[in-house]
């Protein structure tokens, strides 16, 4: 196991941001770090990586941080999304974090070369557009080919070419073997990248495991056909709930199963699918009431021309 | 230490800022130095000064043209290198870079404290090189001339070098304490040229002769002006002064959240 997290533990006063957290970022796959905002992603990082101080324990490779003789080898991290001096070109930048682990000026041509900055190598970074920052904040964090990576919201700012080439980059890294937390708020992009994740609302942990397992737990059957309620009776104990005039849910049980439920009842059917539930449906469902500063709803508002009330 | 501190000379180098300071640090004093030397050589000359062959304190012509003047220029200049060593690092955001790559933060903090002390050192010596070039040129231009005993100017060198780096320092410490580049430049340039000027007015009128040993940045103008013990002493109130400020900012640094 690549990175081991026991018990992380912080508050700011008297708000618990980090709540008894303990999770495993196993090696060879991409790890999702989600929750709403203010739900302790950020601050659950920084501890893992003892910028903040706090309760609780992370070892990377079996030992803490601090331990390692070189650590930019073992943990390469892009937590800001401007983390560098606008001054500074991008190629000092670099060669800045590239004294930890004394890499040849090489090894910054190829990481330059990878997120497609070579031509923007010698210039100041002041003026670099958010995508370009995001690309050098993760040149700096692949540098030294650290053992895990810890990527908080890297999509951001990034055109959709370069966010499929985030996401190919980050499997291709996970597939070396390698351990890849990130943290991210785009959902749909997540479910595409992540291999598992990790949901955490108001700092502590609500769900873990890989994708399919998560979404499987929210996925259900739906059958309309001439009887529901006599198809929920006749199914016994399973979770079963009637949708509109002919429809009926059923969570647990396959297609196959349903389906010949239905056959014994001798009931007509109408549709047999199963309903795929999204990274976002299992999200919501599961961190739905526990943002930080939520929206006012405006489902029931009726909507004003140009926003006159 | 060693990784630490490659990191630490990058970071001083690799922004044109460092280099405009040293630039400007070397170049004004010794410009400062030549004009107050030809100034002071043509007054002598001119025969206003009641025929003493030149004022005996410093007031126009300063042994090597360190003047109080020069030192206060130089450190103003340097300041700057002291704060932005914590100044730029949580103000973009880098200091959360610098110790997820070395997470052992004494070894951080006493890294950044050995190169600035590195690089004001260095720049203090060529600069005060300047100035003696510019002092003696100066000197020549007005036909004036000024003997300087060795042993002397070098104990008032090795003060000038020592309160400039004290005066960096505490702008390093003031930023690392409050996290704030603009405060670390400002407290020791207006302490030292605003508020203890100030201050001294006061203790004139009140005849608080003591006050000069307890200003932190009169005791160190005090370690250039005067000579043996009692220079020796300020400087030790100046150096007290900064451990004071740099001894908080460590723990703070190494017990805060990055």
């Amino acid at each position: 196991m690549s990175v081991d997290v026991k018990g992380l533990n912080k508050s700011f006063g008297t708000v618990r941001a980090v709540n008894d957290l303990s999770f495993s970022v196993p090696d060879g796959v991409v790890t999702g770090f989600l929750g709403p905002n203010g739900a302790g992603k950020s601050t659950a990082m920084r501890l893992m990586l003892g910028l903040d101080h706090g309760e609780g324990l992370t070892l990377f490779n079996g030992k803490p941080l601090a331990e390692h003789p070189h650590c930019s080898t073992v943990v390469g991290t892009h937590l800001d999304a401007r983390p560098f001096l606008p001054g500074r070109t991008a190629r000092d930048h670099l060669r800045m974090l590239a004294t930890d682990a004394r890499l040849p000026d090489s090894r910054i041509n190829e990481v330059l070369e990878l997120v497609g900055l070579t031509e923007v190598a010698n210039k100041r970074p002041k003026s670099f557009s958010l995508g370009m920052a995001q690309r050098l904040g993760l040149a700096g964090a692949v540098l030294a080919d650290p053992d895990t990576l810890m990527l908080d919201e890297p999509a951001n700012g990034l055109d959709p070419q370069s966010i499929q080439w985030l996401r190919q980059f980050l499997k291709h890294y996970a597939g070396m073997g390698k351990a890849v937390l990130v943290s991210s708020h785009l959902l749909t992009e997540m479910q595409l990248m992540a291999d598992q994740v990790i949901v955490i609302a108001k700092g502590t942990l609500v769900a873990s495991g890989t994708v399919e397992e998560l979404l499987d737990r929210r996925s259900d059957v739906l059958i309309r056909c001439s009887d529901p309620a006599r198809l929920r009776a006749s199914l016994g104990d399973a979770d079963a709930t009637i949708e509109g005039a002919d429809g009926l849910a059923v969570v647990g049980l396959t297609t196959d199963e349903v389906g010949q439920a239905a056959f014994n009842a001798g009931l007509v059917v109408h549709e047999l699918a199963v309903r795929r539930a999204s990274l976002e449906d299992m999200f919501f469902s599961l961190t739905g009431d526990e943002q930080q500063f939520a929206f006012k709803s405006v489902e029931n508002e009726t909507p004003t021309a140009g926003g006159a009330a | 230490m060693s990784a630490v501190l490659r990191y630490e000379w990058l970071r001083v180098v690799t922004v044109r800022s460092t280099w405009v300071l040293v630039a400007l640090g070397i170049a004004l004093p010794g410009v400062l130095a030549f004009f107050l030397a030809w100034a002071g050589a043509a007054f002598i000359n001119s025969g206003n000064d009641g025929g003493q062959g030149g004022p005996p304190d410093g007031e126009i012509l300063a042994p090597l043209g360190l003047s109080p003047a020069t030192v206060l220029l130089l450190a103003s200049l340097l300041v700057t290198i002291g704060a932005v060593a914590f100044g730029q690092e949580y103000r973009h955001g880098l200091i959360r870079i610098t110790l997820a790559l070395f997470p052992r933060r004494t070894t951080v903090f006493f890294g950044k404290t050995i190169m600035v002390i590195l690089v004001v050192v260095a720049t203090s010596i060529v600069a005060i090189t300047s100035v003696i070039v510019g002092n003696r040129f100066g000197l020549a231009v007005g036909d004036g001339t000024l003997e300087v005993e060795i042993s002397t100017a070098l104990l008032l060198i090795a003060r000038v070098i020592v309160v400039i780096t004290v005066f960096t320092l505490i702008a390093f410490a003031v930023t690392a304490l409050s996290r704030n580049q603009p405060l670390g430049i400002l407290v020791p340039i207006v302490g030292a040229a605003v508020v203890e000027p100030i201050i001294q007015a006061i203790a004139l009128i009140q005849d608080w002769t003591w006050i000069v040993w307890v200003l932190p940045f009169t005791g160190g103008i005090e370690a250039v002006e005067t000579t043996g013990a009692e220079a020796w002493g300020h400087l030790a109130v100046f150096v007290a002064w900064m451990l004071a400020l740099l001894i908080p900012s460590w723990v703070l640094f190494v017990r805060r959240d990055a």
